[in-house]
């Protein structure tokens, strides 16, 4: 455990952004908003109709 | 990142990383994976536990009345405009680069009286190369279970009541019992005392201390130390440290080992105590507790071969890298978008039809209105009581509508009357010499040679079964030695007839 060495500020940030990038790639919340979008169209539309 | 390390039932290797350079931390970590993917192709796909080391992690405590991820996490990290702040400097400052937990029966999200904080043990571990490997291995199909501290490991490992508390609730017990808390102490041969408190396996406080080792053997000691070039070396100042630890921590959380186990081989040389004089020194400090010794040359490879096999607890491990989302979340996120398009699809064309039906109904109704109209202005009714008006006339209509049925006379029953006449008349005493059958009357003259055949043959003709005719009978003679019956019959009246 003594061979570690300390990341540079820089390098910390950059690890912490490709981690962070990475998580929301693996939960596309966005993927989701637009179908929801014309769900909910399509079911107001319906209401109207009956 | 060092190494890895995989321990199954049947296995165990090391994998050590082979660029010591900080910045090869992304390029380790795919080697890394690469390297735990070849050797899983032959076990499954799966990691049933992940433990990470505590190097340069911190367990400390937190006053709180909440103890949600998200407020421990505010409590805990420094914000950027109070750089001196005091709250959290018992905390590692690496902020986005550590997974907050709580532990012990204060992971369970508490939101007490706000007037009454409580102590809430908070565990905080560099996780960005555990973060790397994770999505690593994802990128390889590799599922990961649970992520665990190594104090979770050991607290799993090494407390008796966490594997009397096994088979869940398949397990015998027989009466009710209250668990004690115990206190494990791994004596890393690569310079460490790491020390867990735990109740049934689930881990409520940890800690590490740095110690003093001693190499065994001439050889270059590995970077991942397995036991076998070095001892850590034990000292009753080293002792006394994890003694004012473990009594900051009973006046924080209010309870205090009941029983310690302590797991290594320590050396002897340079002022160390061998593990008979660590067992005397903490018997000093904790005089009740009984204590048990493990030697143990290679303590954290036992303690990972302890839980291999074995099921992860429930309540522990680091939720923030177990919850880490990976392929089968984006998978899912994919095909709940894809399932949420169909049925917007789907209500989108009820929809639309229901509309389409709703016009076609209202111009019906309108074309209605217009006939209703018409037929009013044809008939001369007034508009208000069109309809009423109509629906009477229709009565009326039905009141006054004959039975065309019952002015058709019914045809006569001729070929059934005919053929009973049939039965009777066949006889070797009589002679037919006419039958005559219409609409109004049937007629019929036998030649008989004596008076007893014609009243016979009378009686079965008033007789036959069925018949609808009413019968009569005049006799005459004919010649010397004959008779001429002459049967003549009328068919009853039938309705209509006049």
């Amino acid at each position: 455990m003594s061979d570690t060495q300390r990341l540079s500020d820089d390098e910390r940030y950059e690890l912490a952004l490709v981690a962070a990038a990475s998580e929301r790639r693996n939960r596309p919340k966005n993927l989701i908003l637009i179908p929801l979008a014309l769900f909910i169209i399509a079911s107001l539309v319906l209401a109207y109709a009956l | 990142m060092l190494g890895l390390r995989v321990v199954s039932l049947d296995d165990q290797a090391t994998w050590q990383s082979p660029d010591a350079e900080p910045d090869a931390a992304p390029a380790d970590a795919r080697a890394g994976a690469e390297w735990l993917a070849e050797r899983l192709n032959r076990n499954g796909k799966a990691i049933s536990r992940l433990i990470i080391d505590t190097d340069g992690g911190v367990c400390s405590w937190v006053s709180t009345s909440d103890t949600s991820p998200e407020v421990v996490r505010a409590l805990v990290e420094q914000p950027f405009d109070q750089e001196d702040a005091q709250g959290s400097s018992r905390f590692p400052e690496l902020p986005g680069e550590t997974a907050l937990e709580t532990l012990g029966e204060s992971s369970a999200a508490h939101k007490g009286d706000h007037h009454n904080p409580v102590r809430a043990a908070v565990l905080a571990v560099p996780v960005v190369p555990a973060r790397l490997l994770i999505d690593e291995l994802d990128r390889l199909g590799i599922r990961v279970g649970e992520v665990e501290a190594l104090w979770h490991a050991i607290a799993q490992a090494w407390d008796p009541a966490a594997r009397s508390s096994l088979g869940g609730s398949k397990a015998e017990r027989v009466i009710a019992e209250t668990t004690p808390v115990t206190g494990v102490v791994v004596l890393d041969p690569a310079g460490r005392l790491v020390w867990a408190w735990s109740r049934a396996g689930e881990a409520l406080a940890g800690g590490t201390q740095r110690l003093q080792t001693v190499r065994t053997v001439d050889a270059e000691p590995d970077r991942l130390e397995r036991g076998a070039t070095r001892q850590p070396i034990v000292t009753e100042d080293d002792l006394a440290r994890l003694g004012n630890d473990w009594l900051a921590w009973s006046m924080q959380l209010g309870v205090t080992p009941t029983r310690i186990v302590v797991v290594g081989h320590p050396s002897n040389i340079d002022g160390g105590l061998d593990s008979a004089g660590i067992g005397r020194t903490l018997g000093r400090i904790r005089p009740d507790a009984p204590i048990d010794i493990v030697p143990d040359d290679d303590p954290i490879g036992t303690t990972l071969s302890q839980l291999a096999g074995r099921e992860p607890c429930n309540q522990s491990g680091i939720s923030e890298l177990t919850d880490r989302p990976g392929r089968v979340h984006r998978a899912m996120y994919r095909w709940s978008a894809v399932a949420l398009l169909l049925a917007a699809g789907a209500v989108g064309v009820f929809a639309s039809r229901f509309l389409r039906v709703s016009d076609e109904i209202e111009t019906q109704i309108s074309e209605l209105g217009r006939d209703y109209l018409g037929v009013a202005n044809e008939n001369n009714l007034n508009l208000a009581t069109a309809s009423l008006d109509l629906e009477r006339k229709i009565e009326q209509l039905k009141k006054n509508q004959v039975d065309v049925s019952s002015l058709v006379v019914k045809p006569r029953p001729l070929l059934e009357e005919l053929e009973a006449l049939s039965f009777v008349l066949a006889s070797d005493d009589l002679t037919l010499r006419e039958i005559t059958m219409s609409e109004l009357s049937i007629t019929v003259k036998v030649q008989v040679a004596e008076t007893e055949t014609y009243e016979a043959l009378s009686q079965a003709i008033l007789s036959i079964s069925g018949s609808v005719v009413e019968w009569r009978s005049t006799v005459a003679p004919r010649g010397s030695n004959a008779l001429e019956c002459t049967f003549t019959g009328s068919w009853p009246s039938q309705e209509g007839e006049n």
